[in-house]
């Protein structure tokens, strides 16, 4: 089995992902998860100063998406084919969006930015779901297979349902008309190769 | 040969890098610029209501990086193996992050967003070259080629090198404190593939 570590903080957040694969795939891994007063001391050794990175048979890669990426290429979590693979990826890059968008209401509300949610919360949750809900519908509708992809679960199905899980904890209502996603969600927590990791792993607000 | 179009605006933005990369390539593509007048009702017919899109083969790709990635892969401007292939995506993604935190400066000098330049400049502009500008140098420093990825030029100077392209055409003194982007630039700008189409395309 090749050497393979996993550093984050100790929460789901933007690294939940990789962590998924790795289970999903059954591979053996270092799962580091460092504190917030460990962070300081080893930034300054990281790359770019940022979690997470992921040291893969002596590689070191950066920035949440390139690990994912990685990972699902090597792990069958990336498509059937390069159009597929590309599909994903744009799949991802909307969620990406959807993430930056929600982020000002989403941090203040955690404490990670000043500001008051309540100033935020229309701007940033309610109007980017009703932007971003209806795409994800309609990739489902297209795809067919129950996931976002036709050929069915992929790595966009876990940095999806990851954020939607963090504003379900924040916001409990987020989901309510939009039976199609609820089911989804449910649907990739059931996965039966990952079924048990989901019911055992370390939850975190975010 | 595959038949391809690609759909923007008439502008660089966020779709010249996949036009360097056909042109690298020499691949003959439909380069298709949408007026702003004309988007309106274009975008319902589009998949996701966002441009750039790239049709390929019978196949519809969108979103700017997905595209990217797909025809950098297709005609070698990916990295070497897949490692390599991973620190260019992760260097992309840094150039993403560059652009969205000094977007909403960019988007004001622009025109874009409501807001008054002035007023976003420090925040938005001058902070972030210098969170960002230095991560960028270091990239260059690791790879030892002249470019962001130790094998050589790839998408991922494409996409960081449009981007500052743009700021300097906004702002004449941003990579003062960085000349060697000044040279990144001229040699990006330079490769022979790709000379006589930068001289040619309008800025």
């Amino acid at each position: 089995m090749s050497d393979v570590k996993f550093v984050y903080f100790n929460v789901r957040g933007l690294g939940e992902p990789a962590r998924l694969i790795l289970h999903h795939a059954k591979v053996d891994f270092k799962d580091e998860r460092l504190t917030h007063e460990d962070w300081p001391k080893l930034k300054p050794k990281t790359k770019t100063g940022k979690l997470p990175f992921l040291e893969y048979d002596g590689h070191t890669i950066v920035e949440s998406n390139a690990i994912n990426r990685f990972l699902a290429r090597k792990y069958n979590l990336a498509g059937k084919d390069d159009y597929e693979g590309a599909l994903i990826d744009g799949i991802a890059d909307v969620q990406k969006d959807f993430y930056a968008a929600v982020a000002p209401w989403l941090y203040t509300l955690l404490g990670f930015r000043q500001g008051n949610p309540a100033d935020l919360k229309k701007e940033h949750l309610d109007d980017s779901l009703a932007r971003f809900l209806p795409m994800y519908s309609n990739f489902l509708k297209e795809a067919k297979s129950g996931f976002m992809a036709p050929s069915g679960l992929s790595w966009a199905d876990f940095v999806i349902t990851e954020f939607l899980i963090t504003l379900l904890n924040v916001e409990p209502k987020v989901l309510d008309g939009h039976d199609d996603i609820k089911q989804y969600l449910e649907r990739v927590k059931n996965v039966p190769q990952l079924k048990e990791y989901y019911a055992s792993r370390p939850d975190s607000k975010n | 040969m595959p038949k391809v179009k690609l759909v923007y605006f008439d502008a660089r933005g966020l779709a010249e890098a996949s036009r360097l990369i056909l042109h690298h390539a020499n691949v003959d593509f439909e380069d298709v610029r949408i007026q702003h007048a004309d988007w309106p009702a274009l975008k319902p017919k589009t998949k996701t209501g966002k441009i750039p899109y790239l049709e390929f083969d019978g196949h519809l790709i969108v979103e700017s990086y997905a595209m990217h990635r797909f025809l950098a892969r297709k005609y070698g401007l990916a990295g070497k193996d897949e490692y390599e292939q991973a620190v260019v995506d992760g260097i992309a993604d840094v150039s993403k992050d560059f652009y969205a935190a000094v977007a909403p400066w960019m988007y004001a000098v622009m025109g874009f967003r409501p807001g008054n330049p002035e007023e976003l400049k420090k925040e938005h502009l001058y902070d972030n070259l210098e969170t960002y500008l230095p991560v960028f140098s270091t990239f260059l420093k690791e790879s030892n080629s002249g470019f962001l990825a130790p094998s050589g030029l790839t998408w991922a100077d494409f996409v960081f090198s449009e981007l500052i392209i743009t700021l300097l055409g906004l702002e004449s003194n941003v990579l003062d404190k960085h000349p060697e982007f000044k040279e990144y630039i001229k040699r990006v700008k330079n490769v022979p593939e790709l000379k006589e189409y930068y001289l040619s395309r309008k800025e």
